[in-house]
């Protein structure tokens, strides 16, 4: 492969990376900031609590009233004797909270504390969970671990899990059924493809899971209750448990991938190439696989993967809510109930660098599929 | 000299959801080994599909209904699907084809596509097959490191000519030659038709070459199938058909040709357009464009007659009775 | 360029995909229509804040469509009229509730009597004797007592409250005797009229006197809403009992069935008790103000009634705020309307124009351009709508398809530009430059009108996934809470876990209704795609 192209690709998915990540930073600093503030009011709370606890506490508070009567005068506001102590403390809070939060630099304009978080980011500095979340123990991680980094990580291999299996599946299943279809269109398979991937692409894959979860566990007990009770080294568990979910979404993907194929195909097996293939002599199988598929593999690689990888990233997050699944998409879900502000930036710039890294896989699986695109 | 190639009475029919389309109705041919012929018609008369029929490559939804197609003897009509691949595909016969440039898959080189056939009939191992295909593109004027090329990194002329090298890799009986000169420019369809031309000499290879340009048969064919609306009207040999044509539809045909040479006439054309094959019309088929159409033309069918030696002609003008 | 459209149609109605997705569209287009005209604006809000009190009283809670149901109950009322007039204004708290709750009656009396007699409370106080026949072994889905007062015009300004309670005394055709203790609060905002549903709350007490079993509610309930908590949902012993009683299975639901009231057991399972059941039923409403006493008779019971909830309703159901299913759907459909089309043709629109561009200028500025599109396109939709929503908090209808639209412009861009970049090399787009006509006239009256046609297909395909989008935002909570989208009532199914409790019908419903919705412009879109795609060379 030529390098000079391959590092042209990298340089071009660094400074994409670069800006959406910034984007990214840009819609969290608000609410990241004030949760940020909120803390530190909280840490000068504790901070001044603690001190007037200490021995000396009295000299301190009599300082802290001393600084604010000379406040009061300066600015010839009334001085209310009975609240005194209380407002001469909520205001040496705010005032020490204000100083922190220049110090910090959290009052300056959106775009530089943006610039901050994403350098954060880039730079992938651990961060700590801004509200209850902590990592729950599966692998590697112990369990009540704080840093969003590890609160993600431990939840990648069951979004991994649930989703390659399904992909593969789909491919799998869409591939035959492809070529079936393309081969005799208009004929039953092929008008029972199209019109699948219009029902699929139509309805939310949440809304058939939660209709699948009715028929297979409530009607019909094929599958185990959905609930969170997922213990990864249970295999059988673990397996048992990622059936349903697998299979639903293998459902639902392989109507459109199989419908997106048929199209491709459908156009490779008018090609000429395919009818001199025919000719020479060679058997359906070799003209098939040799021919057929290898000619249609960029399209496919392009449209067909890159809309598997879409609609994972569309569908994967409540599909896994709706089952319970603990992997990304439901770590979206706890972290917006949990209100937890830092775990949910990392983890959109997670899911995001998640999706840059795909696209970029994808266009170099193309380049390297299809001789006529020029790599330079 | 002996018959490579005898069909008798094919139809080839569509099967479509809006009727059956009559691409080739009860054709009848016979080509000797060595000679080269050609078929002549508009498009949509049914060349193609003739071209497919003899293959038995029709694609769905077409399928051979009757007739027989014998070649060296043997009626493939009759072989199954896989007898037919292995036995008479690209061994007996094999196809040059029409829009060259489509031809060759743009995901494999050039050279893998010649050796495909050779590894997968004759056995070879790839490093044979690769110098047996190197002798075939020097045979057809390009040189051997060309095999190593992506379609798209060739011209248009040197992709006809490896459609050429790989059509003649296992040395057939027959090819039939698809419109192989449309899309080039006339320099280089020169040099195709020279090429063409010089392999047949070497090689007695007999060439079915099915074209719209009358100009390229005179070139390269000894006899003349003209076909019209699924049907041959007149066969007979070159000379014969242009000097002496007899079918009204061939006469207006040769008139619509533009000449250099001779009177300078105003160039004619064929009024109407040809007919809906779902629905051809009663008689024969072209009496709706026939200057010269009497009597019987839209009652009954002409039958396909020789009227002079080697020379038949399916016209109710030239009927003996 | 009408004669196009019309050619075009025709050609659309040729495909099996076309007719289907016109003859779908057309019965939305009306149906949606009819919604507007119906219900626009008040129906609609209504349907958001009437959840409390205006559905309650028409219509059962939470049951499944009339024709699963093979034996159905229907909604029946007892209206009772005559005792209109019967109502007295008390300073004492009505005997008869020492009866059915005497830990009730006790509490009152010891906390409410003291501020009674300051006079800042009236009582008003109703209460009625009857019978209500059951004829089949259908049973009702709730039994609801309603109750409308006349608020005091002076009182009207000041946020009264009034505690309404009620309760009934049931004796069963098979001698069972059922005490049920209803509570409920209300508040009056200004209106004349406050209607209240008055639901059952609390689990139920088995005494046996003399032989005869009695059920009644306990107490604990006025607890709970004096902390302003509907609590009462704790299965006890006690209701075990009276299921085992009842020869009914004891399941483990921790909400007090009415249903109970009117039930025997079929082999097991619970079955009305057809007969004739003798009613007590009392209601009262306390009045809360600091000049009650001067009051008298202003305050009053308008209207009051007793019903029995049918056990189905309609083609739909009902949801757990008893509104009508098929009436959400109906709702839904304007909005997935409005926001399906505002924000997929506005954003084609905007990629059109700019994909335009970019394929007309070959220079810096096309790249510039395209640069930023990749970027644009580099964001995953989902994820970066749930932040932003996220960082929103709440959102209404306009934002969010404004947002959408900012996300999604970029989505036509690369195909709109490769079909500019290939017309901008036509020759007359070269002739029309080299006579000077200026790049807006080229880009507009020129390549644009050949673009514009295929990008209204893309719009069209592009609608299901918006509305999806939605309704995926409206399941994690941000939804807009004004408007009745299906989005909300999927949400609503999930968040009372409708998939675990068996309410199929509020969560099938409204997903059909998206995924006909959907596949309406995705059939269309399919159908149009091949008429206008362009034919883009390889």
């Amino acid at each position: 492969m030529d390098v000079r192209w391959l590092a042209v690709k990298l340089i071009n998915f660094l400074i994409v990376l670069v800006i959406v990540t910034f984007i990214v930073a840009a819609i969290f600093a608000g609410p990241l900031t004030d949760r940020q503030k909120q803390a530190i009011r909280q840490e000068m709370q504790q901070l001044v609590v603690g001190q007037l606890r200490q021995p000396g506490g009295q000299q301190y508070k009599e300082y802290i009233i001393n600084q604010y009567v000379k406040y009061l005068k300066e600015n010839n506001l009334p001085i209310n004797n009975e609240t005194l102590e209380q407002e001469a403390l909520r205001w040496w809070i705010d005032k020490l909270t204000m100083e922190e939060i220049h110090n910090r630099g959290l009052d300056k304009p959106w775009y530089v504390v943006a610039s901050r978080y994403t350098k954060m980011m880039l730079t992938f500095q651990p961060v700590n969970s801004s509200a209850t979340l902590e990592t729950r123990g599966f692998f590697w991680y112990k369990q009540g671990d704080k840093n969003a980094y590890h609160i993600i990580l431990e939840r990648v291999p069951f979004s991994v899990l649930l989703f390659t299996t399904s992909s593969a599946l789909t491919l799998l299943i869409a591939i035959p059924l492809a070529l079936y279809a393309a081969r005799r269109p208009g004929g039953l398979l092929d008008n029972t493809i199209v019109s699948w991937s219009v029902f699929s692409v139509s309805m939310p894959w949440w809304w058939l899971a939660m209709v699948f979860i009715y028929f297979f566990t409530q009607k019909y007990h094929i599958f185990p209750k959905v609930t969170e009770n997922i213990d990864p080294h249970d295999i059988g568990n673990l397996l048992s448990k990622a059936a349903l979910p697998v299979i639903t979404v293998t459902v639902l993907s392989v109507g459109d991938t199989a419908y997106r194929m048929r199209n491709i195909l459908l156009d490779v097996f008018n090609e000429d190439f395919v009818m001199v293939a025919r000719a020479k002599g060679l058997p359906e199988t070799v003209v098939l696989r040799k021919h057929v598929l290898r000619a249609a593999a960029p399209p496919i690689v392009t449209i067909v993967l890159f809309a598997i990888v879409l609609s994972v990233f569309a569908g994967a997050i409540i599909t896994e809510l709706i089952f319970e699944w603990p992997g990304l998409g439901k770590l979206y879900w706890d972290a917006i109930t949990a209100n937890d502000v830092a775990v949910l930036t990392v983890l959109t710039y997670v899911t995001t660098l998640l999706y840059l890294v795909t696209r970029l896989i994808l266009d170099i699986l193309y380049t390297l599929l299809d001789p006529r695109i020029k790599r330079a | 000299m002996s018959t490579v190639l005898e069909v008798d009475n094919l139809r080839t029919y569509f099967f479509t959801l809006r009727g059956v389309v009559r691409a080739v109705d009860g054709v009848s041919l016979r080509l000797n080994r060595g000679e080269t012929l050609g078929i002549v018609g508009e498009s949509g008369c049914g060349k193609s599909t003739l071209a497919w029929s003899l293959m038995k490559l029709v694609p769905p939804p077409g399928r051979i209904v009757s007739g027989t197609i014998k070649i060296d003897g043997i009626d493939i009509t009759k072989m199954s699907e896989a007898e037919v691949r292995r036995k008479i595909r690209w061994r007996k016969i094999s196809m040059i084809f029409q829009g060259a440039m489509n031809a060759l898959n743009p995901v494999y080189k050039v050279g893998d596509q010649i050796i495909e056939p050779l590894m997968y009939h004759m056995g070879m191992e790839r490093e044979q097959a690769l110098s047996k295909a190197e002798q075939l593109v020097e045979a057809v004027g390009l040189p051997p490191e060309i095999l190593e090329r992506y379609p798209h990194e060739l011209s248009g002329g040197q992709k006809q000519r490896i459609v050429i090298a790989m059509a003649i890799a296992m040395e057939p009986d027959i090819i039939i030659a698809d419109e192989p000169t449309t899309a080039l420019d006339v320099v280089v369809q020169a040099q195709i038709l020279n090429l063409m031309k010089r392999l047949h000499r070497e090689k007695n290879i007999s060439i079915i070459l099915i074209t719209h340009d009358l100009g390229v048969v005179t070139e390269l064919s000894e006899k003349i199938a003209v076909m019209y609306a699924g049907k041959i009207v007149e066969f007979g040999s070159a000379e014969e058909i242009f000097e002496k044509p007899l079918h009204p539809y061939t006469q207006a045909l040769i008139r619509a040709v533009p000449r250099l040479k001779g009177d300078i006439h105003k160039l004619e054309y064929i009024p109407g357009t040809p007919p809906d094959l779902r629905k051809p019309p009663q008689g024969c088929r072209f009496h709706p464009r026939c200057p010269k159409r009497f009597e019987p033309c839209d009652k009954e069918d002409p039958p396909l007659q020789e009227v002079e030696k080697n020379h038949w002609v399916a016209c109710w003008l030239h009927v003996k009775r | 360029m009408f004669d196009n459209f019309k050619s075009n149609m025709r050609i659309v109605l040729r495909t099996w995909s076309g007719k289907i997705g016109i003859a779908l569209l057309l019965i939305q287009v009306i149906l949606a229509l009819y919604a507007v005209a119906a219900y626009y604006p008040d129906g609609m809000k209504l349907y958001e804040q009437g959840k409390q009190s205006y559905y309650p009283f028409r219509y059962p809670s939470t049951v499944p469509p009339c024709w699963v149901v093979s034996d159905k109950f229907p909604t029946e009322t007892l209206t009772l009229e005559s005792l209109k007039e019967n109502y007295q204004v008390m300073d004492t708290i009505p005997e008869d509730l020492k009866i059915v709750a005497p830990d009730v009656y006790d509490l009152l009396n010891t906390q409410f009597t003291p501020i009674l007699q300051m006079g800042m409370y009236k009582i008003a106080y109703v209460s009625y004797d009857g019978t209500i026949n059951l004829t089949s072994q259908a049973l009702p889905s709730d039994v609801r007592l309603l109750l409308t007062l006349r608020v005091p015009s002076d009182l009207q300004a000041n946020g009264t409250v009034i505690v309404s309670s009620g309760w009934m005394y049931i004796e069963r055709p098979d001698g069972l005797i059922a005490k049920i203790f209803y509570a409920g609060q209300l508040y009056s905002q200004g209106q004349q009229n406050i209607t209240n549903i008055i639901p059952i709350y609390g689990s139920v007490t088995k005494q046996v006197v003399d032989g005869n079993v009695t059920y009644q509610a306990l107490p604990e309930t006025l607890y709970n809403y004096k902390n302003s908590r509907w609590i009462g949902t704790t299965m006890d012993d006690t209701l075990k009992t009276l299921y085992s009683d009842l020869g009914l299975p004891v399941r483990n639901e921790t909400r007090f069935d009415p249903r109970v009231i009117f039930a025997t057991s079929e082999n097991g399972t619970m079955v009305g008790l057809p007969g004739t059941y003798k009613v007590h039923v009392a209601m009262y409403a306390i009045v809360l103000s600091d000049f009650a006493d001067k009051l008298q008779d202003s305050i009053g019971i308008e209207h009051y009634e007793l019903k029995l909830m049918g056990n189905c309703y309609g083609f739909f159901g009902t949801d757990v705020y008893s509104r009508p299913i098929g009436l959400g759907l109906l709702l839904g459909l304007p909005y997935a309307f409005l926001l399906g089309f505002t924000v997929t043709f506005i954003s084609t629109f905007i990629g059109a124009i700019y994909g335009t561009l970019a394929g007309y200028w070959k220079d810096i500025k096309g790249e510039i351009l395209m640069r930023i599109a990749d970027v644009m396109l580099s964001l995953p939709f989902l994820p970066i709508l749930i932040a932003i929503s996220y960082a929103f908090g709440t959102i209404t209808l306009k934002s969010l398809a404004i947002i959408m639209i900012a996300l999604s412009w970029a989505g036509p861009v690369i195909v709109v530009r490769s079909m500019a970049l290939q017309i901008s090399e036509q020759l007359y787009i070269e002739a029309a430059k080299a006579v000077g006509v200026p790049t807006r006239k080229i880009v507009f009256k020129h390549i644009f009108p050949q673009i514009y046609p295929y990008t209204m297909a893309i719009a069209v395909l592009a609608i299901p996934g918006i509305i999806v989008a939605e309704a995926s935002l409206a399941l994690l909570g941000f939804g807009d809470p004004a408007a009745p989208t299906w989005g909300k009532m999927l949400q609503l199914a999930y968040n009372v876990k409708a998939v675990t409790t068996g309410w199929w019908w509020m969560y099938i419903f409204p997903g059909l209704a998206l995924v006909i919705f959907s596949a309406t412009f995705l059939l269309i879109g399919r159908a149009i795609e091949p008429i206008v795609a362009p034919k883009l060379q390889r």
